[in-house]
């Protein structure tokens, strides 16, 4: 796994999604691989994402619907939206109040593809 | 969506050529199509429209050109015909345009602030008094009753900010690229956007400010300012002296080489035009640049030089958050309650017959 190509991927999802404005990378118990931020605290974002993943996947195992799909945080000034990157990772992308979250979702799923395959070893750039 | 149409799948069953236009080959097909069901209306830039089942369903659609511009035309035939319903402008990020009996009475799109971010971002209306007139209005349509009612915002400056929001929403739209357009009348019990214009803007007009906007962009982008350039300034070292210089100033500060104009709007809350233009003079001066490149990201630094291969996700050790360090480390048997959890439990309701 390279940063420099993860943190890569980060930049083309904020080019492409109209919306997007920082992202993170991290493992699932919250502690940070990569960052593309802001204004955003990065290890801060790593593990509330973390903790917000879990979370997702706990409610909706209990309320019994199923493999949790992505996590969805609306707020008045934007969306916090979490990914999981296969069993060991995961992706954070935050977005203002303009993102259009179903094409998030759209352009987000060959990133998250291509992180895993990074993240795993699997390949070695975009 | 949530209607019977697809992109790409055959809208009538027995009519393989109606299809729904979604994606530019969609429309391009079938605007060359020799169907019945397809009535072109003059040039094939133009606006061409098509009943797509018994139940009503209408098609408009607009060729996709290199030169052409199918938001205007669509507006124009929609005005014409007295149209009510929504207009969908395809493209990235695309739009939503709703009509009422030919009047534009919302439009929204990604590439622009809506009327919501406008009063919130910019502080004209505090989010309490926006949640408060939301609860109490939205759900039937009067939240602009409720705004005003509550005395969060004028009835005239409420309806400037709606107005301003659907000029801006139809030129940024533009502005970033329409494929095509497809137009759904109205339906019963539709709900149209909680912040519409009570009597709407005349199509003709909005296609005519559109045009005006577009021929300004088209003189900022010589200067290199798009909606997507990433502007960068230096931090003023002073607060603004005039009232007027608030919005240059504004923009200046978040001008950071790393948001594009559209995102300082958003930032902001103010329209895309207001502040495309804003940058469009300060480039012109020379204190902003707008053909730096995008800035280097501002995370943590990477972990190990570039291209170099790193065997695993990063794990947590045990002791690394040295939380032991501040627990309570005399009589420490692995099984006592520390001292102020004990505490905690006490705060409970006494069982009865506990009580001394």
């Amino acid at each position: 796994m390279s940063n420099k190509a993860v943190l890569a991927e980060l930049q083309a999802l904020r080019e492409k999604a109209t919306g997007v404005t920082e992202s993170a990378v991290a493992s699932v118990d919250g502690l940070l691989v990569t960052a593309d931020t802001d204004g955003a605290r990065p290890e801060a974002l790593a593990a509330l994402a973390a903790a917000t993943l879990g979370l997702g996947k706990r409610t909706g195992h209990e309320v019994g619907m199923g493999e949790l799909r992505e996590v969805v945080v609306r707020c008045g000034g934007g969306h916090v939206v979490v990914y999981a990157i296969r069993q060991e990772a995961l992706l954070v992308v935050l977005g203002d109040e303009g993102l259009d979250v179903p094409r998030l979702h759209l352009d987000s799923r060959p990133t998250v593809e291509r992180l895993g395959e990074l993240l795993a070893g699997e390949r070695t750039s975009i | 969506m949530g209607r019977d149409h697809v992109n790409g799948q055959p809208l009538d069953p027995d009519n393989p050529h109606v299809t729904a236009p979604g994606r530019p080959t969609d429309l391009v097909t079938a605007l060359e199509q020799p169907t019945d069901l397809v009535a072109a209306a003059g040039r094939p830039t133009d606006l061409v429209v098509a009943t797509g089942r018994t139940t009503g369903l209408a098609v408009a659609v607009a060729a996709p050109g290199p030169t052409s511009d199918p938001v205007s035309p669509a507006l124009l035939r929609c005005g014409q015909e007295g149209f009510s319903g929504l207009v969908r402008a395809g493209g990235d990020p695309g739009g939503t345009i709703w009509f009422r009996a030919g009047a534009v009475v919302a439009a929204t799109t990604p590439a622009s602030p809506d009327a919501e971010s406008l009063l919130l971002r910019s502080g004209r209306v505090s989010e309490a008094d926006w949640a408060r007139a939301y609860a109490a209005g939205a759900g039937d349509g009067r939240l602009a009753a409720e705004l005003t009612g509550r005395g969060a915002v004028g009835v005239a400056g409420l309806e400037a900010v709606c107005l301003s929001a659907v000029f801006d929403a139809v030129f940024a739209m533009t502005l970033f690229g329409v494929d095509g357009c497809v137009a759904e009348p109205a339906v019963p019990g539709e709900l149209l956007p909680p912040l519409a214009l009570p009597t709407g803007v005349g199509a003709e007009r909005l296609a005519r400010e559109t045009a005006r906007r577009l021929a300004s962009a088209a003189a900022w982008r010589e200067l290199g300012v798009t909606a997507r350039s990433r502007p960068l300034a230096t931090p003023p070292a002073h607060p603004p002296l005039f009232p007027a210089d608030e919005v240059r100033h504004a923009v200046l500060l978040k001008a950071n080489g790393r948001r594009t104009a559209r995102d300082i709007a958003f930032t902001l809350g103010r329209g895309l035009f207001a502040v495309m233009g804003e940058i469009a003079r300060m480039a012109e001066e020379g204190v902003i640049e707008v053909s730096a490149p995008a800035a280097p990201p501002t995370g943590p630094p990477v972990r190990e030089d570039a291209g170099t291969p790193s065997t695993a996700l990063p794990q947590r050790r045990p002791g690394t958050s040295k939380v032991n360090e501040v627990l309570p480390t005399t009589s420490a048997s692995r099984f006592s309650v520390p001292r102020r959890l004990l505490g905690l439990r006490d705060i409970r309701s006494p069982a009865p017959g506990e009580e001394d």
